[in-house]
Protein backbone atom coordinates (compact mmCIF):
# COMPACT_ATOMS: atom_id res chain seq x y z
CA UNK A 1 0.00 0.00 0.00
CA UNK A 2 1.42 3.78 -0.56
CA UNK A 3 1.04 6.47 2.03
CA UNK A 4 -2.69 7.68 1.35
CA UNK A 5 -3.83 4.44 1.36
CA UNK A 6 -2.56 3.82 4.67
CA UNK A 7 -3.66 7.13 6.06
CA UNK A 8 -7.05 6.14 4.51
CA UNK A 9 -7.03 2.93 6.11
CA UNK A 10 -6.28 4.61 9.86
CA UNK A 11 -8.87 7.04 8.82
CA UNK A 12 -11.68 4.70 7.11
CA UNK A 13 -10.84 2.06 10.58
CA UNK A 14 -11.92 4.60 12.92
CA UNK A 15 -14.33 5.89 11.16
CA UNK A 16 -16.72 2.45 12.67
CA UNK A 17 -13.70 0.95 14.23
CA UNK A 18 -16.00 -1.74 16.52
CA UNK A 19 -18.03 -2.64 13.17
CA UNK A 20 -14.89 -3.02 11.62
CA UNK A 21 -13.53 -5.02 14.67
CA UNK A 22 -16.56 -7.09 15.06
CA UNK A 23 -16.56 -8.27 11.02
CA UNK A 24 -12.92 -8.87 11.80
CA UNK A 25 -13.67 -11.03 14.57
CA UNK A 26 -15.72 -13.41 12.66
CA UNK A 27 -12.70 -14.97 10.64
CA UNK A 28 -10.24 -13.82 13.01
CA UNK A 29 -11.17 -16.15 15.96
CA UNK A 30 -9.36 -14.62 18.75
CA UNK A 31 -10.90 -13.11 21.83
CA UNK A 32 -11.33 -9.35 22.21
CA UNK A 33 -10.75 -6.87 25.51
CA UNK A 34 -11.90 -3.59 25.52
CA UNK A 35 -10.10 -1.38 27.95
CA UNK A 36 -9.70 2.13 29.20
CA UNK A 37 -6.76 4.05 29.06
CA UNK A 38 -4.81 5.55 30.06
CA UNK A 39 -3.17 2.82 32.94
CA UNK A 40 -4.62 -0.41 31.97
CA UNK A 41 -1.77 -2.45 30.11
CA UNK A 42 -2.37 -3.20 26.84
CA UNK A 43 0.40 -5.56 26.85
CA UNK A 44 -1.06 -8.13 29.21
CA UNK A 45 -4.21 -8.47 27.32
CA UNK A 46 -2.30 -8.84 23.95
CA UNK A 47 0.17 -11.45 25.86
CA UNK A 48 -2.78 -13.70 27.10
CA UNK A 49 -3.30 -14.60 23.41
CA UNK A 50 -6.53 -11.58 23.00
CA UNK A 51 -6.81 -8.18 21.42
CA UNK A 52 -6.53 -4.98 23.47
CA UNK A 53 -9.39 -2.40 21.91
CA UNK A 54 -8.78 0.91 24.08
CA UNK A 55 -12.62 2.19 24.15
CA UNK A 56 -12.27 5.78 22.91
CA UNK A 57 -15.94 5.95 22.50
CA UNK A 58 -17.24 7.27 19.07
CA UNK A 59 -18.47 10.81 17.42
CA UNK A 60 -21.77 9.96 17.41
CA UNK A 61 -23.90 11.72 19.57
CA UNK A 62 -25.50 9.84 22.42
CA UNK A 63 -29.33 8.92 22.97
CA UNK A 64 -29.58 6.02 25.48
CA UNK A 65 -27.13 7.09 28.12
CA UNK A 66 -29.03 9.69 29.55
CA UNK A 67 -30.97 6.84 31.18
CA UNK A 68 -28.17 6.47 33.33
CA UNK A 69 -25.55 8.88 33.63
CA UNK A 70 -25.50 12.16 34.45
CA UNK A 71 -24.83 15.18 31.95
CA UNK A 72 -22.15 16.50 34.29
CA UNK A 73 -19.70 13.27 33.21
CA UNK A 74 -17.63 13.88 30.42
CA UNK A 75 -18.54 13.03 26.52
CA UNK A 76 -15.47 10.41 26.85
CA UNK A 77 -17.14 8.11 29.14
CA UNK A 78 -20.52 9.26 28.71
CA UNK A 79 -19.96 7.83 24.61
CA UNK A 80 -18.05 4.66 26.01
CA UNK A 81 -21.32 3.61 27.66
CA UNK A 82 -23.21 4.73 24.19
CA UNK A 83 -21.76 2.79 22.66
CA UNK A 84 -21.80 -0.21 24.94
CA UNK A 85 -25.77 0.19 25.44
CA UNK A 86 -26.47 0.79 21.66
CA UNK A 87 -24.82 -3.09 20.98
CA UNK A 88 -22.43 -1.71 19.04
CA UNK A 89 -19.76 -3.65 21.20
CA UNK A 90 -21.53 -7.16 22.15
CA UNK A 91 -18.93 -9.18 20.17
CA UNK A 92 -16.22 -8.14 23.25
CA UNK A 93 -15.33 -10.71 25.09
CA UNK A 94 -14.00 -9.00 28.42
CA UNK A 95 -14.34 -5.30 29.28
CA UNK A 96 -11.88 -3.58 31.49
CA UNK A 97 -12.44 -0.26 33.24
CA UNK A 98 -10.33 1.64 36.45
CA UNK A 99 -11.14 4.79 38.25
CA UNK A 100 -8.40 7.18 36.72
CA UNK A 101 -11.50 9.96 37.36
CA UNK A 102 -13.91 10.59 38.64
CA UNK A 103 -16.33 10.10 35.37
CA UNK A 104 -14.22 6.96 34.52
CA UNK A 105 -15.29 5.60 38.07
CA UNK A 106 -18.92 6.33 37.99
CA UNK A 107 -19.15 4.60 34.83
CA UNK A 108 -17.11 1.55 35.74
CA UNK A 109 -19.86 1.26 38.39
CA UNK A 110 -22.83 1.13 35.97
CA UNK A 111 -20.98 -0.70 33.39
CA UNK A 112 -21.32 -4.36 34.27
CA UNK A 113 -25.05 -3.56 35.41
CA UNK A 114 -26.01 -2.62 31.32
CA UNK A 115 -23.31 -4.44 29.68
CA UNK A 116 -22.66 -7.63 31.17
CA UNK A 117 -19.30 -9.73 29.53
CA UNK A 118 -17.51 -13.24 30.31
CA UNK A 119 -14.96 -11.05 31.63
CA UNK A 120 -15.24 -8.12 33.47
CA UNK A 121 -12.24 -6.57 35.99
CA UNK A 122 -11.38 -3.19 37.08
CA UNK A 123 -7.82 -1.93 37.66
CA UNK A 124 -7.21 -0.01 40.75
CA UNK A 125 -4.53 1.59 40.18
CA UNK A 126 -2.86 3.90 42.58
CA UNK A 127 -3.68 7.74 42.26
CA UNK A 128 -0.15 9.36 43.90
CA UNK A 129 2.75 8.28 41.99
CA UNK A 130 5.85 8.25 42.95
CA UNK A 131 8.76 5.20 43.17
CA UNK A 132 8.21 4.51 46.74
CA UNK A 133 8.56 0.76 47.25
CA UNK A 134 4.85 1.37 48.98
CA UNK A 135 3.85 2.71 45.35
CA UNK A 136 5.44 -0.25 43.07
CA UNK A 137 4.36 -2.80 44.83
CA UNK A 138 0.43 -1.75 44.78
CA UNK A 139 1.03 -1.74 41.40
CA UNK A 140 2.44 -5.19 41.50
CA UNK A 141 0.14 -6.35 43.29
CA UNK A 142 -3.09 -4.77 41.62
CA UNK A 143 -1.53 -6.15 37.90
CA UNK A 144 -0.77 -9.65 39.65
CA UNK A 145 -4.13 -10.20 40.22
CA UNK A 146 -5.19 -8.40 36.97
CA UNK A 147 -2.88 -10.88 35.03
CA UNK A 148 -3.92 -14.00 37.30
CA UNK A 149 -7.78 -13.10 36.50
CA UNK A 150 -7.24 -12.75 32.39
CA UNK A 151 -5.21 -16.03 32.81
CA UNK A 152 -8.34 -17.88 34.07
CA UNK A 153 -10.42 -16.25 31.54
CA UNK A 154 -8.17 -16.75 28.57
CA UNK A 155 -7.70 -20.76 29.95
CA UNK A 156 -3.56 -20.53 29.25
CA UNK A 157 -0.82 -18.73 31.58
CA UNK A 158 1.02 -15.77 30.39
CA UNK A 159 4.70 -16.57 30.35
CA UNK A 160 7.52 -14.52 31.10
CA UNK A 161 8.62 -15.03 27.20
CA UNK A 162 4.99 -13.94 25.63
CA UNK A 163 5.02 -11.09 27.79
CA UNK A 164 8.56 -9.95 26.48
CA UNK A 165 7.66 -10.52 23.11
CA UNK A 166 4.96 -8.30 23.21
CA UNK A 167 6.48 -5.81 25.03
CA UNK A 168 8.86 -5.79 22.17
CA UNK A 169 6.06 -5.49 19.62
CA UNK A 170 4.62 -2.58 21.25
CA UNK A 171 7.80 -0.78 21.83
CA UNK A 172 8.13 -1.56 18.27
CA UNK A 173 4.54 0.36 17.39
CA UNK A 174 5.79 3.42 19.92
CA UNK A 175 9.13 3.96 17.55
CA UNK A 176 7.43 3.81 14.54
CA UNK A 177 4.78 6.41 16.16
CA UNK A 178 7.48 8.92 17.32
CA UNK A 179 9.57 8.59 13.92
CA UNK A 180 6.00 9.30 12.06
CA UNK A 181 5.82 12.35 15.24
CA UNK A 182 8.93 13.62 14.13
CA UNK A 183 9.10 13.51 10.77
CA UNK A 184 5.78 15.49 10.79
CA UNK A 185 7.33 17.79 13.17
CA UNK A 186 10.36 18.49 11.01
CA UNK A 187 8.61 18.23 7.37
CA UNK A 188 5.23 19.15 8.32
CA UNK A 189 3.86 19.65 4.90
CA UNK A 190 4.73 16.18 3.76
CA UNK A 191 1.76 14.61 6.23
CA UNK A 192 -1.17 16.30 8.23
CA UNK A 193 -1.36 16.09 11.42
CA UNK A 194 -4.93 14.30 11.49
CA UNK A 195 -3.20 11.39 9.44
CA UNK A 196 -0.72 11.46 12.12
CA UNK A 197 -2.96 11.60 14.77
CA UNK A 198 -5.53 8.90 13.33
CA UNK A 199 -2.10 6.48 12.75
CA UNK A 200 -1.66 7.35 16.64
CA UNK A 201 -5.58 6.89 17.85
CA UNK A 202 -6.46 3.61 15.95
CA UNK A 203 -2.62 2.23 17.52
CA UNK A 204 -4.48 1.32 20.26
CA UNK A 205 -7.56 -0.33 18.28
CA UNK A 206 -6.12 -2.69 15.28
CA UNK A 207 -4.29 -5.44 16.30
CA UNK A 208 -0.78 -4.78 16.51
CA UNK A 209 0.73 -6.69 14.31
CA UNK A 210 -1.03 -5.34 11.62
CA UNK A 211 -0.69 -1.35 12.48
CA UNK A 212 2.61 -1.64 12.91
CA UNK A 213 3.02 -3.42 9.51
CA UNK A 214 1.20 -0.59 8.12
CA UNK A 215 3.33 1.94 10.18
CA UNK A 216 6.72 0.25 8.56
CA UNK A 217 5.23 1.01 5.05
CA UNK A 218 4.43 4.39 5.39
CA UNK A 219 7.67 5.47 7.05
CA UNK A 220 9.62 3.86 4.47
CA UNK A 221 7.94 6.12 1.98
CA UNK A 222 7.57 9.25 3.99
CA UNK A 223 11.62 8.91 4.66
CA UNK A 224 12.31 8.51 1.20
CA UNK A 225 10.64 12.00 0.57
CA UNK A 226 12.02 13.75 4.05
CA UNK A 227 14.05 17.34 3.19
CA UNK A 228 12.17 17.24 -0.71
CA UNK A 229 9.97 19.75 0.62
CA UNK A 230 10.40 22.83 2.14
CA UNK A 231 9.30 24.19 6.18
CA UNK A 232 6.55 26.53 5.30
CA UNK A 233 8.20 29.91 7.13
CA UNK A 234 5.04 31.47 8.67
CA UNK A 235 3.31 28.68 9.80
CA UNK A 236 2.59 28.67 13.65
CA UNK A 237 3.97 26.26 15.76
CA UNK A 238 1.68 24.91 18.89
CA UNK A 239 1.71 22.48 21.90
CA UNK A 240 -1.51 20.47 22.71
CA UNK A 241 -2.20 20.02 26.34
CA UNK A 242 -5.57 17.86 27.20
CA UNK A 243 -6.44 14.27 27.14
CA UNK A 244 -7.62 13.27 23.46
CA UNK A 245 -7.58 15.77 20.58
CA UNK A 246 -11.58 14.82 19.75
CA UNK A 247 -13.21 15.58 16.83
CA UNK A 248 -9.96 14.83 14.79
CA UNK A 249 -11.24 17.79 12.59
CA UNK A 250 -9.69 20.25 14.89
CA UNK A 251 -6.16 19.47 13.39
CA UNK A 252 -7.47 19.76 10.30
CA UNK A 253 -8.72 23.41 11.47
CA UNK A 254 -5.31 24.25 13.31
CA UNK A 255 -3.42 23.52 9.53
CA UNK A 256 -6.29 25.73 7.00
CA UNK A 257 -5.90 28.64 9.65
CA UNK A 258 -1.95 28.44 9.45
CA UNK A 259 -0.81 26.46 12.48
CA UNK A 260 0.75 22.83 12.39
CA UNK A 261 1.35 20.77 15.35
CA UNK A 262 4.99 20.46 16.29
CA UNK A 263 4.01 18.41 20.44
CA UNK A 264 1.54 16.91 23.06
CA UNK A 265 1.42 15.88 25.75
CA UNK A 266 -2.47 13.59 24.98
CA UNK A 267 -3.32 10.54 26.72
CA UNK A 268 -3.52 9.64 23.19
CA UNK A 269 -0.71 11.01 21.57
CA UNK A 270 2.84 11.79 22.78
CA UNK A 271 2.39 10.34 26.44
CA UNK A 272 2.03 6.71 24.83
CA UNK A 273 4.55 6.87 22.56
CA UNK A 274 6.63 8.61 25.11
CA UNK A 275 9.33 5.95 26.21
CA UNK A 276 9.97 2.01 25.78
CA UNK A 277 8.96 -0.31 28.40
CA UNK A 278 12.52 -2.10 29.04
CA UNK A 279 12.97 -5.40 28.03
CA UNK A 280 15.17 -6.93 30.81
CA UNK A 281 14.43 -8.52 33.82
CA UNK A 282 10.63 -8.89 35.06
CA UNK A 283 8.21 -7.96 32.70
CA UNK A 284 5.48 -7.01 35.21
CA UNK A 285 7.99 -4.67 37.01
CA UNK A 286 9.10 -3.56 33.65
CA UNK A 287 5.73 -2.25 33.03
CA UNK A 288 5.49 -0.94 36.18
CA UNK A 289 8.23 1.25 36.04
CA UNK A 290 6.99 2.63 32.23
CA UNK A 291 3.97 3.27 34.05
CA UNK A 292 5.83 5.41 36.76
CA UNK A 293 7.97 7.12 34.05
CA UNK A 294 5.28 8.12 31.47
CA UNK A 295 5.00 12.03 31.20
CA UNK A 296 2.74 13.58 33.91
CA UNK A 297 -1.02 12.79 33.32
CA UNK A 298 -3.83 15.12 35.37
CA UNK A 299 -5.75 11.58 36.54
CA UNK A 300 -3.04 11.14 38.72
CA UNK A 301 -0.77 13.04 41.48
CA UNK A 302 2.91 12.93 40.61
CA UNK A 303 4.90 14.66 43.45
CA UNK A 304 8.42 14.08 41.39
CA UNK A 305 7.15 16.37 38.67
CA UNK A 306 6.27 20.09 38.30
CA UNK A 307 3.67 19.69 35.80
CA UNK A 308 3.88 23.58 34.77
CA UNK A 309 7.87 22.88 34.37
CA UNK A 310 7.11 20.08 31.93
CA UNK A 311 4.87 22.30 29.92
CA UNK A 312 7.14 24.97 29.65
CA UNK A 313 10.36 22.36 28.27
CA UNK A 314 7.62 21.08 25.79
CA UNK A 315 7.38 24.32 24.62
CA UNK A 316 10.95 25.42 24.56
CA UNK A 317 11.94 22.04 23.13
CA UNK A 318 9.98 22.07 20.16
CA UNK A 319 10.26 25.69 20.18
CA UNK A 320 6.45 26.37 19.86
CA UNK A 321 5.11 29.68 19.65
CA UNK A 322 1.64 28.82 21.21
CA UNK A 323 -0.40 26.54 23.40
CA UNK A 324 -3.70 25.17 22.70
CA UNK A 325 -5.44 23.10 25.30
CA UNK A 326 -8.11 21.08 24.33
CA UNK A 327 -10.23 19.95 26.84
CA UNK A 328 -13.31 17.68 26.92
CA UNK A 329 -16.33 19.62 28.88
CA UNK A 330 -16.89 18.28 32.50
CA UNK A 331 -13.19 16.76 31.80
CA UNK A 332 -12.25 17.81 35.46
CA UNK A 333 -8.56 16.33 35.69
CA UNK A 334 -7.75 19.25 33.29
CA UNK A 335 -10.09 21.61 34.13
CA UNK A 336 -8.11 21.67 37.42
CA UNK A 337 -5.03 21.83 36.08
CA UNK A 338 -5.94 24.39 33.43
CA UNK A 339 -5.80 27.91 35.55
CA UNK A 340 -2.13 26.48 37.04
CA UNK A 341 -0.89 25.86 33.38
CA UNK A 342 -2.40 28.94 32.16
CA UNK A 343 -0.65 31.06 34.68
CA UNK A 344 2.67 29.76 33.81
CA UNK A 345 2.38 30.42 30.35
CA UNK A 346 1.23 33.50 30.31
CA UNK A 347 4.18 34.35 33.21
CA UNK A 348 6.45 33.43 30.59
CA UNK A 349 4.66 35.16 27.64
CA UNK A 350 3.71 32.15 25.89
CA UNK A 351 0.45 32.64 23.91
CA UNK A 352 -2.02 30.12 24.85
CA UNK A 353 -5.91 29.49 23.78
CA UNK A 354 -8.61 26.90 25.72
CA UNK A 355 -11.44 24.77 23.53
CA UNK A 356 -13.53 22.87 24.96
CA UNK A 357 -15.36 20.51 22.93
CA UNK A 358 -17.53 16.89 23.15
CA UNK A 359 -16.80 13.92 21.54
CA UNK A 360 -19.87 14.80 19.08
CA UNK A 361 -19.64 18.44 18.77
CA UNK A 362 -19.95 19.00 14.87
CA UNK A 363 -20.25 23.05 15.02
CA UNK A 364 -16.69 23.95 14.67
CA UNK A 365 -16.67 27.06 13.25
CA UNK A 366 -16.83 29.33 16.26
CA UNK A 367 -13.22 26.76 17.14
CA UNK A 368 -12.31 27.62 13.80
CA UNK A 369 -12.81 31.36 14.63
CA UNK A 370 -10.93 31.16 17.51
CA UNK A 371 -8.42 29.55 16.35
CA UNK A 372 -7.93 31.55 13.40
CA UNK A 373 -7.67 34.48 15.74
CA UNK A 374 -5.08 32.91 17.85
CA UNK A 375 -2.49 32.01 15.15
CA UNK A 376 -3.31 35.58 13.53
CA UNK A 377 -2.65 37.00 17.23
CA UNK A 378 0.88 35.37 17.22
CA UNK A 379 1.50 36.08 13.89
CA UNK A 380 1.16 39.71 14.34
CA UNK A 381 -1.36 39.97 11.83
CA UNK B 1 -12.66 4.61 69.55
CA UNK B 2 -15.26 3.14 72.41
CA UNK B 3 -16.61 6.41 72.03
CA UNK B 4 -17.19 6.81 68.80
CA UNK B 5 -19.15 3.43 68.85
CA UNK B 6 -21.51 5.13 71.64
CA UNK B 7 -21.92 8.14 69.89
CA UNK B 8 -22.25 5.84 66.33
CA UNK B 9 -24.51 4.35 68.14
CA UNK B 10 -26.66 6.36 69.63
CA UNK B 11 -26.74 8.21 65.65
CA UNK B 12 -28.20 5.33 63.94
CA UNK B 13 -30.84 5.03 66.41
CA UNK B 14 -31.67 8.97 65.56
CA UNK B 15 -31.40 8.17 62.32
CA UNK B 16 -33.80 4.63 62.28
CA UNK B 17 -36.18 6.83 64.37
CA UNK B 18 -37.05 8.09 61.31
CA UNK B 19 -39.39 5.01 60.72
CA UNK B 20 -41.73 5.85 63.49
CA UNK B 21 -44.94 6.81 61.82
CA UNK B 22 -45.30 9.78 62.15
CA UNK B 23 -41.96 10.34 61.82
CA UNK B 24 -40.63 12.73 65.21
CA UNK B 25 -36.98 13.57 62.69
CA UNK B 26 -37.26 14.73 59.16
CA UNK B 27 -33.82 15.26 57.06
CA UNK B 28 -33.52 18.90 58.07
CA UNK B 29 -32.92 18.15 61.25
CA UNK B 30 -30.72 14.88 60.58
CA UNK B 31 -28.58 17.22 58.07
CA UNK B 32 -27.95 20.15 61.05
CA UNK B 33 -27.24 17.28 63.48
CA UNK B 34 -24.52 14.96 61.66
CA UNK B 35 -21.87 17.70 61.57
CA UNK B 36 -21.04 16.59 65.26
CA UNK B 37 -20.71 12.92 64.30
CA UNK B 38 -18.90 13.56 61.62
CA UNK B 39 -16.22 16.18 62.66
CA UNK B 40 -16.25 15.36 66.71
CA UNK B 41 -16.75 11.41 66.34
CA UNK B 42 -14.88 10.20 70.12
CA UNK B 43 -15.71 13.19 71.96
CA UNK B 44 -17.32 13.77 74.78
CA UNK B 45 -19.34 16.48 73.68
CA UNK B 46 -20.67 14.62 70.77
CA UNK B 47 -21.66 11.67 72.75
CA UNK B 48 -23.48 14.60 75.53
CA UNK B 49 -24.91 15.96 72.30
CA UNK B 50 -26.83 12.64 70.51
CA UNK B 51 -27.59 11.71 74.10
CA UNK B 52 -29.65 14.60 74.57
CA UNK B 53 -30.89 14.55 70.86
CA UNK B 54 -31.63 10.57 71.39
CA UNK B 55 -33.66 11.25 74.45
CA UNK B 56 -36.04 14.05 72.97
CA UNK B 57 -36.69 12.20 69.97
CA UNK B 58 -37.71 8.93 72.61
CA UNK B 59 -39.66 11.46 74.23
CA UNK B 60 -41.75 12.90 71.29
CA UNK B 61 -42.08 9.00 70.03
CA UNK B 62 -43.93 8.20 73.69
CA UNK B 63 -46.13 11.39 72.64
CA UNK B 64 -46.53 10.97 68.72
CA UNK B 65 -45.62 14.23 68.13
CA UNK B 66 -44.75 14.71 64.80
CA UNK B 67 -42.16 17.10 62.94
CA UNK B 68 -44.31 17.34 59.90
CA UNK B 69 -48.30 18.22 60.80
CA UNK B 70 -50.29 15.98 58.98
CA UNK B 71 -47.81 14.08 57.63
CA UNK B 72 -49.33 12.62 54.06
CA UNK B 73 -46.17 11.60 51.75
CA UNK B 74 -42.66 10.62 52.93
CA UNK B 75 -39.70 10.47 50.73
CA UNK B 76 -36.15 9.32 50.63
CA UNK B 77 -33.77 12.14 49.21
CA UNK B 78 -30.52 11.55 47.94
CA UNK B 79 -27.19 13.93 47.88
CA UNK B 80 -26.71 16.51 50.00
CA UNK B 81 -29.07 19.34 50.55
CA UNK B 82 -29.14 23.10 48.64
CA UNK B 83 -27.25 24.14 51.77
CA UNK B 84 -27.81 27.90 50.44
CA UNK B 85 -31.52 27.15 50.41
CA UNK B 86 -32.24 24.75 53.40
CA UNK B 87 -34.21 26.37 55.38
CA UNK B 88 -36.98 27.59 52.44
CA UNK B 89 -36.40 23.90 51.31
CA UNK B 90 -37.65 22.55 54.72
CA UNK B 91 -40.57 24.62 54.61
CA UNK B 92 -41.63 24.05 51.45
CA UNK B 93 -41.91 20.07 51.39
CA UNK B 94 -43.89 20.65 55.10
CA UNK B 95 -46.23 22.74 53.10
CA UNK B 96 -47.24 19.95 51.36
CA UNK B 97 -47.54 17.11 54.44
CA UNK B 98 -44.41 15.62 52.83
CA UNK B 99 -41.46 14.50 55.46
CA UNK B 100 -38.06 14.06 53.44
CA UNK B 101 -36.92 11.54 56.07
CA UNK B 102 -34.20 9.22 54.22
CA UNK B 103 -30.73 10.01 52.80
CA UNK B 104 -27.61 8.01 52.22
CA UNK B 105 -25.07 11.04 52.74
CA UNK B 106 -26.05 10.54 56.19
CA UNK B 107 -24.04 7.25 56.21
CA UNK B 108 -21.28 8.05 54.66
CA UNK B 109 -18.53 8.84 56.27
CA UNK B 110 -19.18 7.20 59.46
CA UNK B 111 -19.02 3.36 60.86
CA UNK B 112 -18.99 1.60 63.75
CA UNK B 113 -15.12 -0.14 64.35
CA UNK B 114 -16.34 -3.44 65.12
CA UNK B 115 -12.89 -4.10 67.07
CA UNK B 116 -11.18 -1.66 69.17
CA UNK B 117 -8.63 -3.70 70.56
CA UNK B 118 -6.21 -2.60 67.55
CA UNK B 119 -7.02 1.00 66.70
CA UNK B 120 -5.05 1.06 63.50
CA UNK B 121 -6.35 -1.76 62.36
CA UNK B 122 -9.96 -0.78 63.30
CA UNK B 123 -9.38 2.50 61.55
CA UNK B 124 -8.00 0.59 57.98
CA UNK B 125 -11.03 -1.54 58.61
CA UNK B 126 -13.30 0.56 58.64
CA UNK B 127 -12.13 2.61 55.31
CA UNK B 128 -12.65 -0.06 53.63
CA UNK B 129 -16.06 -0.69 54.77
CA UNK B 130 -16.85 3.25 54.75
CA UNK B 131 -19.68 3.34 52.25
CA UNK B 132 -17.86 6.23 50.08
CA UNK B 133 -15.67 4.08 49.14
CA UNK B 134 -17.24 0.52 48.37
CA UNK B 135 -20.48 1.78 47.13
CA UNK B 136 -21.22 1.99 43.63
CA UNK B 137 -24.68 2.64 41.72
CA UNK B 138 -26.16 -0.53 41.94
CA UNK B 139 -25.56 -1.47 45.75
CA UNK B 140 -26.63 2.16 46.81
CA UNK B 141 -30.18 1.55 44.73
CA UNK B 142 -30.41 -1.27 46.66
CA UNK B 143 -30.10 0.43 49.75
CA UNK B 144 -32.50 2.75 48.58
CA UNK B 145 -35.22 0.35 48.04
CA UNK B 146 -34.51 -1.40 51.74
CA UNK B 147 -35.04 1.89 53.26
CA UNK B 148 -38.61 2.77 50.93
CA UNK B 149 -39.92 -0.50 52.86
CA UNK B 150 -38.38 0.23 56.36
CA UNK B 151 -39.28 3.68 56.61
CA UNK B 152 -42.37 3.33 54.52
CA UNK B 153 -41.73 5.57 51.91
CA UNK B 154 -43.51 6.75 49.20
CA UNK B 155 -41.31 8.59 46.31
CA UNK B 156 -37.08 9.33 46.25
CA UNK B 157 -35.80 12.24 44.84
CA UNK B 158 -32.19 12.00 43.74
CA UNK B 159 -29.92 15.59 43.69
CA UNK B 160 -27.79 15.99 41.00
CA UNK B 161 -24.94 17.73 42.76
CA UNK B 162 -22.39 18.95 39.50
CA UNK B 163 -19.67 19.58 41.09
CA UNK B 164 -19.70 16.26 43.03
CA UNK B 165 -19.85 13.82 40.25
CA UNK B 166 -18.76 11.11 42.19
CA UNK B 167 -22.20 10.78 44.38
CA UNK B 168 -24.10 12.26 41.39
CA UNK B 169 -22.72 10.84 38.17
CA UNK B 170 -25.16 7.37 38.15
CA UNK B 171 -28.08 8.67 39.61
CA UNK B 172 -30.07 8.27 36.65
CA UNK B 173 -29.40 4.26 36.67
CA UNK B 174 -30.23 4.37 40.48
CA UNK B 175 -33.70 5.96 39.99
CA UNK B 176 -33.62 3.07 36.43
CA UNK B 177 -33.02 0.17 39.63
CA UNK B 178 -35.21 1.97 42.90
CA UNK B 179 -38.27 2.19 40.08
CA UNK B 180 -37.75 -1.17 38.72
CA UNK B 181 -37.69 -3.00 41.57
CA UNK B 182 -40.32 -1.02 43.90
CA UNK B 183 -42.39 0.50 41.21
CA UNK B 184 -42.28 3.95 42.51
CA UNK B 185 -41.34 6.60 40.68
CA UNK B 186 -38.15 9.11 41.42
CA UNK B 187 -37.38 12.29 40.37
CA UNK B 188 -33.46 13.75 39.24
CA UNK B 189 -32.93 16.86 39.55
CA UNK B 190 -30.12 19.26 38.69
CA UNK B 191 -28.94 21.45 40.94
CA UNK B 192 -25.62 22.20 43.63
CA UNK B 193 -24.99 21.82 46.91
CA UNK B 194 -22.92 24.83 47.41
CA UNK B 195 -23.19 26.90 44.10
CA UNK B 196 -26.36 28.36 44.16
CA UNK B 197 -24.99 29.48 40.39
CA UNK B 198 -26.02 25.54 39.27
CA UNK B 199 -29.45 26.75 41.04
CA UNK B 200 -32.39 27.94 39.24
CA UNK B 201 -35.52 27.84 42.34
CA UNK B 202 -38.66 28.27 39.54
CA UNK B 203 -37.10 25.11 37.66
CA UNK B 204 -36.30 22.81 41.21
CA UNK B 205 -39.46 24.22 42.79
CA UNK B 206 -41.66 23.53 39.24
CA UNK B 207 -40.52 19.86 39.22
CA UNK B 208 -40.82 19.07 42.78
CA UNK B 209 -44.80 20.34 42.76
CA UNK B 210 -44.94 17.96 39.94
CA UNK B 211 -43.12 15.06 41.03
CA UNK B 212 -45.09 15.23 44.44
CA UNK B 213 -48.74 15.58 42.21
CA UNK B 214 -47.50 12.77 40.26
CA UNK B 215 -46.81 10.35 43.59
CA UNK B 216 -49.64 12.15 45.84
CA UNK B 217 -51.78 10.73 42.83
Amino acid sequence: MNRSEISKTFAEFLESPYEKLRKRKVTWGKMMVGHLMPGVPPEIIHAAGMLPVALLGSNKPVSKVDAHMSQSICSLMRSNLEVALSGDLYFMDGIVLNHMCECARSMSQIWYDVFPTRFFDVVMLPKKLDSSPVVKARLMEELSRFNTNLEDFAGQKISNDSLKETISLYNQGRDHLRKLYAIKRDNPQLISSRDVFSAIKSSVMMPKEEHNNLLSQLLSELESQVGNRPVTDNAVKVVLVGMVIEPLDILDIIEEVGGYVVGDNLSIGSRLIASDVRLDGDPKEAIIDHHLASPAFSGYVDPRVDSRQSLLKLVEENQAEGVIFVVLFQCDPYVYDYPDLKTALDNSRIPNLQIQTDLWTTSLMPIRTRLQAFVERIRGV
Amino acid sequence: MRTANRTYQLWFEIMESAANIPSPVSLFDLYVAMSLVFNMRGTQEALDYYEKVKAEIDERVKQKIPVVPGERLRLHYENMPLWYSFRKDRDFFASYGVNVLTNLYLYMFVNHYPDVSDPLEALSTEYERASLNIWGEVARAKIICELIERFSLNGFILHNVRTCKNSSGGLWHIAKLVTERTGIPGLVFDADHGDPRFYNEEYVRGIWRQYLEVIRK
